[in-house]
């Protein structure tokens, strides 16, 4: 009987070892200019594009554009004004929902996955400062993984925005 | 043998389990959507459109460049665009095969305007992937 409970108790471990993953961040950054502290403290935000094959029925676009704008504000990098000379364009090139049970059943199967690219602007000569790209991904996890397309965005502009800082304070970016 | 019984039951289950997603899907690898190329000759105009109606109508580019045509000196920008799709592959008695679909697209810019591109993709026209 006692074997039978050391069993149980190994397989439940070896399940929920799965589960031990989270979301992870690879992006790349191309700067065309390095940034003048000086001359930006206000920033426009475009609305987002969905150039993904997503055909779901959430507005992806929207989530997205809500999701920068509010990690943004929050960052305190810029004072957000629909007149500002600096403009942001985002795309969102990737967006799978993916499956917390998929994921439970085999890392890798059914992954959450977000990519997005941020343009860094400067008007009225449309010239480009810097383009920031950054995939978000939880690829393997258990069932508390559940809910992993909800925050997906949000993980990819953290990454966005750290890139940014890093930039505007003109130091290499973090890899 | 009540311990046997109870292994292997976990096993089968573990098996059935992880066999599921093997089964009915097709597999596939790719950059991401495709950049569409379809309306670029109605929206674009050369010596007009700004690298922000680029960017609209094709998206961010993959890379950024420049060039001087030996013909013709003139510096242009270079906007490089990829995309790759590997779909249905398999592996039969060593041999991988796999439909491969890429597309390249380079964007020209003169003084900031679009002054050309050059696009090549090897897939058939009349062909339907998904």
């Amino acid at each position: 009987m006692k074997d039978l409970f050391v069993g149980k108790i190994g397989y439940i471990l070896a399940f929920a070892c799965i589960g031990f993953f989270g979301c992870t961040t690879v992006s790349t950054v191309d700067i065309q200019q390095s940034f003048e502290t000086t001359k930006h403290r206000k920033i426009r935000i475009e609305p987002c594009t969905n150039r993904t094959e997503y055909q779901g029925p959430r507005d992806v676009a929207g989530e997205a554009t809500r999701t920068l704008t509010e990690k943004m504000q929050q960052s305190g990098l810029f004072e957000i004004t629909p007149d500002a000379q600096l403009v942001l364009t985002c795309d969102i090139e990737r967006f799978e929902e993916g499956s917390a049970a998929k994921r439970w059943l085999m890392p890798g199967w059914g992954a959450t996955q977000a990519e997005v690219v941020v343009m860094v602007w400067e008007k009225p000569d449309d010239k480009i400062l810097a383009t920031f790209r950054s995939e978000a991904a939880v690829k393997a996890g258990g069932l508390y993984t559940i809910g992993a397309d909800q925050y997906i965005f949000g993980a990819a502009f953290d990454d966005v925005l750290k890139q940014m800082k890093s930039w505007m304070s003109g130091s290499p970016t973090e890899k | 043998m009540e311990d046997l019984k109870w292994h292997i039951g976990w096993v089968a289950c573990l098996a059935v389990l992880l066999c599921q997603p093997l089964l009915g899907c097709a597999p596939k690898a790719t950059t991401g959507a495709f950049t569409n190329v379809s309306s670029m000759d109605q929206q674009l105009k050369r010596g007009v459109s700004t690298k922000m109606e680029v960017q609209r109508l094709l998206g961010a580019p993959n890379g950024f460049g420049s060039s001087v045509v030996p013909t013709d000196p003139r510096p242009r920008e270079v906007w490089y665009y990829e995309d790759i799709e590997a779909t249905d592959y398999k592996s039969e008695e060593g041999l991988l095969t796999m439909n491969m679909r890429q597309q390249i697209l380079l964007i020209f810019f003169e003084k900031g305007v679009l002054d050309g591109y050059m696009w090549t993709s090897n897939s058939g026209k009349g062909e339907v992937r998904q």
